[in-house]
């Protein structure tokens, strides 16, 4: 069961509205890389894994992957806030405004909406704890690519720290992997 | 900028509770280190300290039970949300 | 001696090793040249079963000819890598062909004669007893490469992470800022 704790894992700030900045960061709410892929993802899998180690592990991370597309959601709810809609309009969100005025939305960076196809469970633990460290890496390089378009100092720091989690995450992954290798051999599972 | 007593006192919560998260993912991996073990107690006692105090103040940061309800008005939709915090 | 011939360069173990021809004792040279010939459909002349554990046997004396060409590590020879070898001659099809082979002193593994021109792979360090593909030894084991150029205890198409090992970490205002706890995990992204 999940019970919510009233703040966000790290202090959030942004330097000024700025709704073009917004329309890209929100790939990493709804897009096939972001926060609630992996969320999703991650505590999908742990009701089919064969140990507890694993079961631990993906749901610890997937919880935080939930903490981290609030942080996602307020980083998008800051930079729109307070724009005008000539700015909005401007940065070519009016179709976005059309549909959700300034609520937020799962899409990805050019609108089109989150799907259950970016999640993958194969049931098989090997091939879907390497599909978590694939996800991780994406995560990193679309993280990337958003400290590549933005010129807001407060909120790369934010991208920066996201960024660093993934590659935590990809290494706690990654120790999860050796455990279920290790694991998958002395079972002689074939 | 300026930050408020609740926001410094947020940011005090965020430390000890980013440790914590840390500490458990390490330990999800590792489930038999002592060490970290020990570290993690510290650091759950730190903040459970900090919260208590937090709360006294500001609300309650928890639902569903696990914090207390003090005042004569539930508090728990009052104070500002995360998003909203102008840290 | 029975069921097919086998060319050198078929054989199982891998990677084909290659040996200098010259040091060797005149039971190691009748086999060499045997294998040299051309005409594989011969048997080769008093190569017999007990003639051939004998010359092993021998070899397994030898230490001197064999000395350049196994690796520093020398394994001391015991009864139990006899039996080991003599089971991987027994159950394996591809190692039991004609002049099969010296064995490496170093492993106690059978290893059959290359083709001359093969280039020379030196013998990575030991894994442990050859166990030749198919042989019956038990519940499942993953497959171990005898030796050659990976790194001894992995084996090929897995993944590999490294798993960590606790250190010192940051103070907490500095991991809030960094996005983790840990120095070894600190991969930061050059600031714009």
């Amino acid at each position: 069961m999940w019970i919510y704790e009233k703040k966000l894992e790290i202090p959030v700030r942004v330097s000024a509205p700025n709704p073009r900045l917004a329309k890209y960061v929100i790939t990493q709410y709804g897009g096939p890389e972001g926060e609630l892929s992996a969320a999703l993802r991650y505590l999908n899998m742990r009701y089919s894994m064969p140990t507890n180690r694993a079961k631990g592990v993906l749901t610890d991370i997937g919880t935080e992957e939930m903490a981290h597309m609030e942080i996602v959601a307020t980083l998008v709810y800051k930079l729109v806030e307070g724009a005008s809609l000539e700015a909005i309009k401007a940065a070519d969100l009016g179709a976005h405004y059309a549909d959700h005025d300034r609520s937020l939305y799962w899409v990805n960076a050019a609108g089109v909406p989150w799907v259950a196809a970016y999640v993958s469970a194969t049931g098989d633990p090997i091939a879907d704890m390497h599909e978590n460290l694939a996800a991780e890496q994406k995560a990193r390089a679309v993280y990337e690519n958003l400290l590549c378009l933005s010129d807001d100092p407060l909120v790369n720091d934010t991208l920066r720290w996201l960024r660093e989690r993934e590659v935590v995450h990809f290494q706690r992954f990654g120790e999860t992997l050796m455990h279920l290798q290790e694991y998958m051999n002395s079972k002689q599972v074939f | 900028m300026t930050t408020t007593n609740q926001a410094q006192q947020l940011i005090q919560i965020q430390q000890f509770q980013f440790a914590a998260v840390e500490l458990n993912l390490f330990l999800d991996t590792h489930p038999n280190d002592q060490q970290v073990l020990a570290l993690y107690n510290q650091v759950h006692q730190e903040l459970l300290n900090c919260v208590r105090i937090y709360e006294q103040s500001f609300g309650p940061l928890l639902n569903y039970g696990y914090s207390p309800a003090p005042r004569n008005y539930w508090a728990w939709a009052e104070t500002p949300w995360p998003w909203e915090l102008k840290y | 001696m029975n069921g097919p011939r086998i060319r050198p360069l078929v054989w199982g173990s891998w990677p084909p090793t290659a040996r200098p021809l010259e040091t060797n004792t005149p039971a190691e040279k009748e086999k060499e040249e045997v294998l040299v010939e051309e005409n594989y459909d011969q048997e080769p002349a008093a190569m017999q079963a007990e003639d051939r554990d004998a010359a092993l046997q021998d070899q397994a004396g030898n230490d001197d000819p064999e000395e350049n060409q196994a690796a520093p590590v020398k394994v001391p020879e015991s009864p139990e890598m006899k039996s080991e070898e003599q089971v991987a001659e027994a159950v394996a099809v591809d190692v039991d062909s004609p002049a099969a082979g010296m064995e490496s002193e170093m492993l106690g593994v059978t290893r059959p004669p290359v083709h001359p021109g093969t280039p020379y792979y030196p013998p990575g360090p030991p894994t442990g007893p050859y166990v030749p593909p198919g042989s019956p030894v038990g519940p499942h084991i993953p497959p171990q490469p005898p030796t050659g150029p990976y790194l001894p205890h992995m084996e090929l198409a897995r993944a590999y992470i490294p798993v960590q090992v606790f250190g010192p970490t940051y103070s907490l205002n500095e991991a809030l800022e960094k996005g983790t706890l840990f120095p070894d995990l600190w991969r930061p992204y050059p600031v714009k």
